[in-house]
């Protein structure tokens, strides 16, 4: 849901996950889980998905390094006072700002309780890749929440 | 005390305990003197609440039928449609017409059986008792070795030409006759005269 923010298109991704499932269920080897291997394909959806829907900037690693040392930097105040329901849109915009690669890197750490290595076998990317990812989207969100809590 | 860039690389990771012990032991001694560190890291608490706050669960009513559904639309291997649509006759039926239908494939076996047995017979004769000679020339015994099948004309058993003989038949030294009785086969064999 926090993927695509649509209930609709969740629902649409989440069944086209199963229906994926079940087409490729005979390619499925066993290295690793079966829920990883179903959330794998739901991330691949997703970022599909969210390719499709474009408006976002792909950074790579010294890139992503150099446009997180251009972020305003921050002290003070947490974003505690901020409303929920503000906090909570300006939340959802934060991430459609992110690219599909680290939005897909935060919620399956945050919100599914991945650690980084089930994030690596599902995103199929090497632990440190998800360590840098992760860091580059907490602060990139932390920065732009903090901005809503300036302003 | 490291840096506090050097630090806050670990931050999220540390917030994750996914550091190595020394570097989770690095970062606390950090923390503990810290306070704009202290303060990124209680962001990063709040941002994960904030995130799970926000990530609502999609209302899954349906879900599974629909699921359902959309894999009974899909086109299906052969096997798989001729298998459903067994089962789905199978599901249908009703034990009178069950057992019609049982006794029908049971009466066009058994007159499958009668009608293929004479053939499968012939068949099985033709395999088993066709006549062969087998050859198995001592290259030492010399080179004219005459051959004499049993029945019709000697075959050379290309296929099994090293195929065991089982009995040596004869007391005469200038003779010798194997027989292979499982083959139905003779040879003898006489040595050139000098």
């Amino acid at each position: 849901m926090a993927v695509v923010h649509n209930q609709d298109d969740a629902i649409e991704l989440a069944q086209e996950t199963f229906i994926r499932a079940y087409e490729n269920l005979s390619k499925f080897e066993s290295r690793s889980s079966f829920s990883t291997w179903l959330y794998r394909i739901a991330a691949n959806l997703a970022i599909d998905f969210w390719r499709r829907e474009g408006r976002h900037v792909v950074l790579h690693g010294e890139d992503a390094d150099n446009e997180i040392s251009k972020l305003p930097t921050t002290s003070g105040d947490s974003f505690k006072e901020v409303s929920r329901s503000e906090l909570s849109a300006r939340l959802k915009q934060a991430l459609e700002e992110l690219t599909p690669e680290h939005r897909a890197v935060i919620l399956l750490r945050e919100v599914e309780g991945m650690s980084y290595d089930e994030i690596s076998d599902v995103l199929q990317c090497p632990r440190g890749t998800v360590m840098s990812r992760l860091h580059y989207a907490r602060t990139h969100l932390r920065t732009i929440l903090k901005d809503v809590a300036g302003s | 005390m490291a840096e506090c860039g050097e630090i806050s690389m670990m931050l999220g990771a540390f917030e994750d305990s996914e550091l190595e012990p020394n570097e989770m032991q690095e970062v606390a001694f950090h923390l503990a003197r810290c306070e704009s560190c202290t303060s990124i890291l209680a962001d990063y608490s709040t941002l994960g609440r904030d995130l799970r706050s926000i990530a609502a669960e999609p209302a899954l009513a349906g879900f599974s039928s629909a699921v359902i559904a959309r894999v009974d639309r899909l086109p299906q291997p052969v096997l798989t449609r001729i298998e459903r649509f067994i089962r789905r006759q199978l599901d249908s039926v009703s034990v009178g017409s069950g057992i019609a239908w049982g006794g029908a494939v049971a009466a066009a076996a058994i007159v499958t059986i009668i009608l293929m047995t004479p053939y499968a017979q012939q068949f099985a004769n033709r395999t088993t008792t066709q006549p062969t000679v087998i050859a198995k020339a001592d290259a030492n015994a010399g080179p004219a070795a005459n051959q004499v099948a049993t029945a019709n004309e000697p075959t050379m058993a290309d296929n099994d030409s090293h195929a065991d003989i089982s009995r040596l038949e004869s007391e005469n030294h200038s003779v010798a006759v194997w027989s292979e009785p499982r083959r139905d086969t003779t040879v003898i064999w006489l040595p050139d005269q000098p």
